[in-house]
């Protein structure tokens, strides 16, 4: 009986993690401007799709395959077939974890980047990153596992991979027509939509609880209640984190920030949510909201243009919350070894995808255009890339002026 | 070498109404300011915009902006205006009474060619379409029908002199640095060195001008002169206001009687 309840369970965080694409599409396709929402909601729409037939054809072979590779890949359990209702429901759940890996990218590099580039990448990043890095935390016999490495539901495989391969994206696609001056300063593009933003930040944390709650061994978890708490007050924390940060720094408190600070508590609790307590779940939580808003800031000053701060929120909070895991592993505080550990595999996850994920768009560069041309930028990726606009009724953006019949 | 005084007069006309009126309606305000106008003074210039805005149905907004735009272009230099549209000034046909008091009377001249033959420019682009380069005026008052320029032309000209225009008057700390980049991304027009000639010299130009624009260039080259205006606006001023600008130049644009004949959304 308890395992068909354990089945509904993890049934149900499956679920809510793939509610979280919609989080997403709401999120990035609020925060880009209106000529090219439908783009930025179509990659993260059409990327679950590819990467949901990749991971069970591939993906799920090379993160959790029975066979390993000397911990480093694995070798079975490819387009698995005839498995066990738990088996099923097991490869289903880690399927929402890579597609959430692979969104993290669609919103950094928005407004700019190629759909079908994107989704090449995209498919390239399921198939050579993400499993990779997955078999080496997750899997039983992966070697970072074997060390001792504690990532409880992605801060690593997830947030911190998926942030570094964002980074990579947007430093070699380059930034947005004229987001930064001649004289090196930071203009503003603000997303056409906040209610929408908002409405997507509410959806991610939702599905958050089934990105934690799913992650324990098992709805009868004595730690059930305790990961569920902890992914709220991170959420909280972040929030409020964000808002210190701009109140104490004399900046306007901004919404997106806000969500954003909040989606970067989420992250940093990730790591940790099944091994940390509500209090150092907390603090967690605030120093997240708080590096991230920072972070958003030094990160634009480095002439890096994330059309969504994807890596300030995954990235920073990914890493943070993997060293927050080793300084607060609940019964365990400030162990140096524990802590070696965690930041061995933040440098591990920022590093390798970096590197990956760099020749990976490098490589597509040569074969295919990799960055929309001006006048796409122009038009706007909706049109150019889609033909459907957002906003008929309403948009005077120039690429719904383009959809007249050609006299 | 100094101009007539009634050509400069001409020129400055073709400079800032061509913008805003078809060719009929330029070629009649010529000819009403040749009939009225005789001088440069402010009152006489009042009269002569309000008539014409009030013929054309020219909102109060228009016709304010244009009485210090028609006075500042009888002013600029003359590599700045186009030429005149009337090149061979013709006898006077009848004494028309001026619009002001006591003005000396002016011999007037042949009806002017289309307005297409204001810009200079045109004549140097070697394109199927032909843009009249200065037409010998017709004599006595029936205009004799010439080439006009194809409505992509007039309504890229318009396109472009409004986003000018929008730039000059909401961002003027930036118009250099715009014209500049716009001058430096010239270079990656892919078409004909006599286009790109064309396009750098109305780019030299210190004001915007409509009849500097009427590039003779296919539909796709004059696409891309937008898009490299779009690319250096973005540069120069960011996306955001890019996208404001050109969009209110599009709306501009399309008041041209040439826009029903072809939409400036087809070039944006």
């Amino acid at each position: 009986m308890t395992e068909w309840i354990n089945l509904a369970w993890v049934g149900i965080c499956t679920a809510l993690v793939f509610f979280m694409q919609a989080g997403f599409a709401l999120v990035e396709g609020g925060l880009s401007r209106a000529k090219n929402s439908i783009n930025v909601i179509m990659k993260v729409y059409l990327g679950a799709c590819f990467i949901g037939v990749l991971f069970w054809a591939v993906g799920y072979g090379l993160a959790f395959g029975a066979r390993s590779a000397g911990g480093w890949i694995g070798l079975s359990d490819f387009a698995p077939t005839g498995q066990t209702s738990t088996q099923a429901m097991t490869l289903l759940y880690q399927a929402m974890f890579a597609t959430t890996a692979v969104s993290i990218v669609s919103g950094a590099v928005a407004e700019r980047m190629r759909y079908g580039a994107y989704l090449a990448f995209a498919c390239l990043m399921s198939l050579l990153i993400y499993p990779v890095y997955a078999h080496w935390a997750w899997n039983p016999l992966g070697w970072l596992k074997t060390l001792g490495f504690v990532d409880f539901a992605g801060d690593g495989a997830v947030h911190t991979v998926g942030a570094a391969a964002a980074a990579a994206g947007v430093w070699v696609l380059g930034p947005r027509l004229g987001r930064f001056g001649r004289d090196g300063e930071v203009r503003d593009i603000p997303g056409h939509n906040l209610p929408m933003v908002a409405l997507g930040g509410f959806v991610l944390w939702v599905g958050w609880f089934g990105f934690n709650g799913g992650s324990i061994s098992g709805i009868d978890s004595a730690n059930l209640g305790t990961v569920l708490i902890n992914t709220h007050l991170g959420a909280c924390a972040g929030g409020l984190g964000a808002l210190s940060f701009m109140r104490l720094t004399k900046r306007p408190v901004l919404l997106s920030a806000s969500i954003n600070g909040s989606l970067c508590g989420l992250v940093a609790i990730t790591g940790g949510a099944g091994t940390l307590n509500p209090a150092t779940a907390l603090l967690t939580g605030f120093v997240g909201g708080v590096l991230c808003t920072w972070g958003a800031e030094r990160i634009r000053a480095l002439r890096l243009d994330d059309a969504v701060d994807a890596i300030a929120v995954h990235g920073i909070g990914g890493v943070w919350g993997l060293l927050a895991t080793g300084l607060f592993f609940e019964g365990d505080f400030f162990n140096p070894q524990r802590i070696g550990v965690q930041a061995l595999g933040a440098v591990v996850a920022a590093g390798f995808t970096f590197a990956v994920a760099t020749l990976c768009f490098k490589a597509l560069a040569r074969v295919m255009m990799l960055r929309a041309p001006t006048l796409n930028e122009q038009r706007g990726l909706d049109y150019t890339e889609h033909h459907e606009i957002g906003y008929p009724e309403f948009q005077e953006a120039s690429g719904r002026l383009n959809l007249e019949t050609q006299a | 070498m100094s101009i007539p005084p009634a050509s400069l007069r001409r020129r400055a006309a073709c400079a800032v109404l061509a913008p805003l009126l078809s060719e009929e309606a330029l070629d009649e305000a010529l000819q009403l300011q040749q009939r009225t106008l005789r001088g440069d003074g402010v009152a006489e210039i009042i009269a002569f915009i309000d008539a014409v805005a009030a013929r054309n149905l020219l909102d109060a907004a228009t016709r304010k902006r244009l009485y210090p735009a028609y006075f500042e272009a009888l002013k600029r230099p003359e590599a700045e205006l186009p030429f005149d549209p009337w090149p061979t000034a013709q006898p006077p046909a009848a004494v028309v009474p001026s619009l002001v008091r006591g003005a000396p009377p002016v011999p007037p001249v042949a009806p002017p060619a289309a307005m297409t033959s204001a810009a200079p420019v045109v004549a140097m682009v070697p394109v199927a379409t032909p843009v009249a380069a200065p037409v010998p005026a017709p004599a006595a008052e029936a205009p004799a029908p010439v080439p006009e320029a194809p409505a992509e032309q007039q309504v890229f000209a318009a396109l472009i002199a409004a986003l000018q225009e929008g730039v000059k008057q909401n961002h003027a700390r930036d118009w250099d640095e715009f014209r500049q980049r716009a001058l430096a991304l010239l270079p990656q027009l892919r078409s004909t060195p006599a286009v790109r000639e064309v396009a750098r010299l109305a780019w030299g130009s210190s004001e915007p001008s409509a009849a500097r624009w009427l590039i003779a260039a296919p539909e796709a080259t004059l696409a891309e002169l937008v898009n490299l205006t779009y690319v250096a606006l973005c540069e120069a001023l960011g996306p955001i206001d890019a996208d404001r600008l050109l969009t209110e130049a599009v709306r501009e644009a399309q008041r041209l009687p040439a826009a029903r004949r072809f939409s400036p959304r087809r070039l944006v």
